[in-house]
């Protein structure tokens, strides 16, 4: 388990400028210990991607295998690996689960990952005062379900609970499951305790209430930051009693845009469900390809109810009502259980290609039809093969996260393929809405939302982390290894270019390969 | 100077091995190319859990597997390797190293049942170690070290015991028939570690009348060592020999207590004609007692009560996948125990249950982590009031012991009193005859 270090050694003594290399490994060993570090090839090739498949083309611009990983202990820890960083300008990343598609926690020019994944212990569930406070690599899934056997709920988690941490999903200000009822995770958070890049360890909040009087407020800060700020080293987050019930619905339409009509209609009434999601007919025309039994069906909206059984029975069947108005048919109490179980697996289909491209954004409720529209044309105009899925994450706000099936064994095409996040998130400004993440690619986007605003995060940015090491390279702009930024319009010049050449390329097809019975699962 | 022969001596090998794994590929590559990276399997891993590193995990694992195997990009081919690597920054992988993660797992499967693009893990680790080893990538010494033991005719066990000693706990005290309807294949572990688990065993099926009897010395490591450690070479002469023995007995039928002959009996099908019935003992107490064969009387010790039962993976997860359930035979026996009302349960159950950590092999290549995995298990019992951990495996039984053992110490100095007892399902029976 514990690497070996000569081995380690004698790798990066062919690589990069070995005196240097080794006297970061040296002064990093001496605050967390060797057992919690490496420089080794294998494990710094770990720790150079998320769930995006990065080509290795991409390293001309970008240096996204770390020079070394580090496991912190603890906040202590951080404070003392920034501050060396600081002193010999070395970027400093920042990693999570690693489960986003944007290269959040993917250097853009080397530098020291801090694995916090590492650090994750739940510290306090107050029962009292409705809070738990935890370590930043807590995992989504085994919290929920640990505070559930406490009787507590946890609002809102990402649609990767299992996969995602917390302090990866606060440093992308997600919204998730159960959203709708309790509101993203800058609604949940009380307070946060974080590194800033000099090494001072800050509180940003009150752990037992609100904190919404008078004073700047440094939690928000961070939240959505992309690891830009500083580094999370514990989250303290409002937990809430658990329901009674928690009742899963689904209603079958003949197609996504009646459902959407639907939804929209839900959405202008007081009926205040814990999750609503809707999915286009062809994700299950994909399941089915892998050789699951779901029903060929138009489209299918899952809504979930939680709290007192008696009001759960009153919504239900107001919701049932305007459903049945926008042609909907409510599904068996056994379909909407398996759904709601499926809910946090979505991307199965990535077999067929093998590869899946998956785009994010934003669209207000009011444009939810036009945008499934304008989804479905998207996929079509680039001849691919995908689904419209998404949820809704407050009454005017729709989660898109629209898919589609890549290859990754032919280069082109699947680099080709990345052209569908940047339309899609074309498609979401047309609507009034924005694109969800920037990660490594995408911060020309910033610009487009915030318009002069970002001049003023670049301040907070150059304020808080004067020698930018902190995840350098992401949100306020893409830095490439020279030091050369790239500007948005490039970026976007590029993806154009790539949209052309997938939309010249043949329609994509899949191919199910040795897919028996034995991947049936349900 | 010693680093610069051990380059030397390194250098030409592994590069014949990278063109070879990228030429012989891995059995179910598509599995490798399926995998999203998503990371849902990283919060199941005991051996994550414990080490927090992205290598030990089955993602990281699969994302190394696909870099290993994949052919040289279209950087590669243009800039050449070296520039290429010093771009990317990636540079070359150690196979050995390579070789060490892939085999510090528990092979508990438990990934599997999370996998968002449905992986066949409790195949699939099995399979790529064996893919590993066939390309000529040395496993850990300990592993080459159990594999010549069990080919050895002086040991025929993993261990290097003689196997004469394979019989010395019960040859006295009972007098087996040569010739009868079940063997009774008592496996490595119980025959030369959990000696108690093996006279209760005895003492359970001679008290139930059964028509038993046992290889005694002529009994042969199982192959699941070989298997695990993707050493399959002698696997089909395993096979051959444990078969000619059994069919000597004149049995239908070879029960075995231990989850991991289990398994490897049943794969003996596969290699050679192996028509026997394989049982697992929890199987065939459980009919005994319903059909009132077997008369529990005795009260099981209030001071030792709650019991909790543990899933062994063997017995529990990857025997359902390999299409068969066996989660309810041991605890039906524990809840006709007098004395015991009811059974507590670790919050990860059946199919959830965590690994005790002793699986895989890993015992003998890495046994610190595996404590750490254990002492976490022990924690949760105490944590839910526990006094007995249950379970129905020889090797979950001896790892969970050495962790209490491993506690005690740890809690020697402090005040508070830590009482926990480890016991078999078989052995609780036999305290109840």
């Amino acid at each position: 388990m514990d690497d070996l270090p000569k081995d380690a050694k004698s790798g990066s003594n062919k690589l990069n400028d070995h005196d240097d290399k080794s006297e970061i490994y040296k002064k990093l060993a001496e605050i967390v210990g060797e057992d919690r570090i490496s420089e080794s090839n294998l494990d710094r090739l770990l720790y150079s991607h998320d769930v995006a498949p990065l080509p290795k083309e991409l390293s001309l611009l970008f240096k996204i295998v770390p020079d070394i990983v580090v496991k912190p202990r603890n906040a202590k820890d951080v404070s003392r690996i920034v501050k060396y960083a600081v002193e010999n300008k070395i970027p400093v990343i920042p990693r999570g689960g690693a489960s986003w598609t944007f290269g959040g926690a993917v250097p853009a020019n080397g530098g020291i990952v801090l694995d916090m994944a590492n650090m994750q212990e739940i510290l306090e569930i107050n029962k009292e005062n409705l809070f738990v406070t935890v370590e930043p690599g807590v995992n989504w899934k085994y919290l929920y379900d640990s505070i559930l056997r406490k009787n507590l709920l946890i609002g809102a988690y990402p649609s990767s609970a299992p996969g995602a941490t917390v302090g990866g999903w606060v440093n992308t200000g997600g919204v998730g499951i159960g959203s709708y009822k309790y509101g993203g995770i800058n609604h949940l958070i009380r307070s946060l305790e974080v590194v800033l890049p000099d090494g001072n360890i800050i509180t940003t909040g009150c752990k037992n209430v609100l904190n919404n009087s008078s004073g700047y407020n440094l939690t928000d800060f961070f939240i959505g930051s992309e690891g830009t700020l500083g580094i999370i080293t514990k989250v303290t987050l409002k937990v809430f009693p658990a329901p009674e019930e928690i009742r899963p619905t689904s209603f079958v339409f003949p197609d996504l845009e009646k459902g959407g009509e639907a939804i929209h209609a839900l959405t202008r009434t007081n009926i205040n469900p814990l999750h609503i999601a809707f999915l286009d007919g062809s994700h299950f025309d994909l399941l089915r390809e892998l050789d699951k039994d779901v029903p060929s069906v138009g489209a299918i909206v899952n809504i979930i109810f939680s709290g007192d059984s008696k009001i759960i029975d009153i919504q239900e069947k107001a919701t049932d009502d305007i459903m049945v108005k926008f042609g909907g048919k409510k599904e068996s109490k056994e379909f909407a259980d398996h759904e709601w179980s499926a809910r946090l697996f979505e991307s199965k289909a990535r077999r067929l290609g093998p590869g899946l491209v998956v785009g994010e954004s934003f669209c207000p409720v009011s444009q939810i039809v036009e945008m499934i529209r304008r989804s479905q044309f998207v996929l079509k105009k680039l001849k691919m093969k995908g689904a419209v899925v998404g949820y809704i994450a407050d009454p005017n706000t729709a989660l898109f996260m629209t898919y589609a099936i890549s290859n990754e064994h032919k280069f082109v095409r699947n680099m080709a393929s990345m052209a569908l996040v940047k339309k899609l998130s074309d498609e979401a400004f047309k609507v009034g809405g924005r694109p969800a993440g920037f990660g490594l690619l995408f911060s020309g986007n910033l610009k487009r939302i915030h318009g002069n605003g970002v001049f003023v995060m670049d301040d907070v940015k150059s304020a808080i982390d004067p020698y930018c090491i902190m995840n350098p390279g992401k949100l306020i702009e893409s830095t490439t290894r020279f030091g050369i930024p790239i500007p948005g319009f490039a970026i976007s010049a590029g993806m154009n270019a790539m949209a052309i050449i997938k939309r010249i390329l043949p329609a994509d097809k899949t191919e199910v390969k040795n897919n028996g019975a034995k991947h049936k699962k349900e | 100077m010693e680093q610069s022969i051990k380059k030397n001596e390194k250098k030409p090998e592994q590069k014949k091995q990278k063109t070879n794994l990228i030429r012989n590929k891995p059995p179910h590559l598509d599995d490798i190319y399926a995998c999203l990276q998503c990371g849902y399997c990283n919060s199941v891993c005991p051996v994550y859990r414990e080490t927090g590193w992205e290598s030990l995990t089955p993602r990281g694992k699969v994302y190394l597997l696909k870099h290993l195997t994949t052919k040289d990009s279209f950087l590669d081919k243009i800039l050449g390797k070296k520039i290429t690597d010093y771009l990317t920054g990636k540079g070359k992988i150690s196979l050995e190293e390579a070789m060490i993660k892939i085999f510090t797992c528990t092979l508990c499967s438990r990934c599997q049942t999370i996998c968002h693009v449905d992986i066949d893990f409790h195949e699939y680790w099995l399979e790529i170690r064996k893919w590993m080893v066939e390309n000529g990538i040395k496993p850990p010494q300990t592993s080459i070290d159990m594999y010549n033991s069990i080919g050895n005719k002086e040991y025929m066990n993993p261990f290097t015991e003689p196997f004469t000693k394979r019989d010395e706990w019960y040859r006295d005290e009972y007098k087996l028939p040569e010739k009868a309807d079940i063997v009774y294949f008592i496996g490595c572990v119980t025959s030369y570690n959990e000696y108690q688990l093996l006279l209760n065993t005895l003492k359970v099926f001679t008290s139930a009348g059964l028509d038993f009897t046992t290889l005694g010395t002529d009994e042969m490591c199982c192959g699941a060592v070989n298997t695990m450690t993707g050493q399959w070479g002698n696997f089909k002469k395993i096979a051959e020999y444990n078969k000619d023995q059994i069919k000597k007995r004149g049995a239908t039928k070879v029960v075995t207590g231990c989850p991991g002959c289990y398994r490897a009996l049943r794969k003996y099908r596969k290699f050679v004609d192996f028509d026997f019935k394989v049982l697992h003992t929890t199987e065939v107490v459980a009919n005994l007692i319903k059909n009132k064969k077997l008369e529990l009387t005795k009260e099981f010790k209030e001071k030792n009560l709650p019991i909790i039962y543990h899933d062994p993976c063997e017995l529990g997860r990857i025997i359902e996948y390999e299409g068969k359930n066996l989660f309810e035979a041991p605890r039906y026996i524990l809840k006709n125990i007098p004395g015991v009302d009811s059974i507590l349960e670790f919050s990860n159950n059946h199919m959830d249950s965590i690994c005790c950590g002793g699986g895989g092999g890993l015992r003998a290549i890495n046994y610190d982590l595996t404590a750490d995995i254990s002492l976490r298990k022990i924690d949760e019992a105490i944590e839910l009031g526990a006094n007995t951990i249950v379970s129905s495996c020889p090797n979950c039984k001896a790892q969970l012991s050495d962790a209490v053992e491993l506690k005690k110490e740890k809690m020697a100095n402090s005040e508070e009193k830590f009482k926990m007892r480890v016991m078999d399902v078989l052995d609780i029976v036999a305290k109840s005859i």
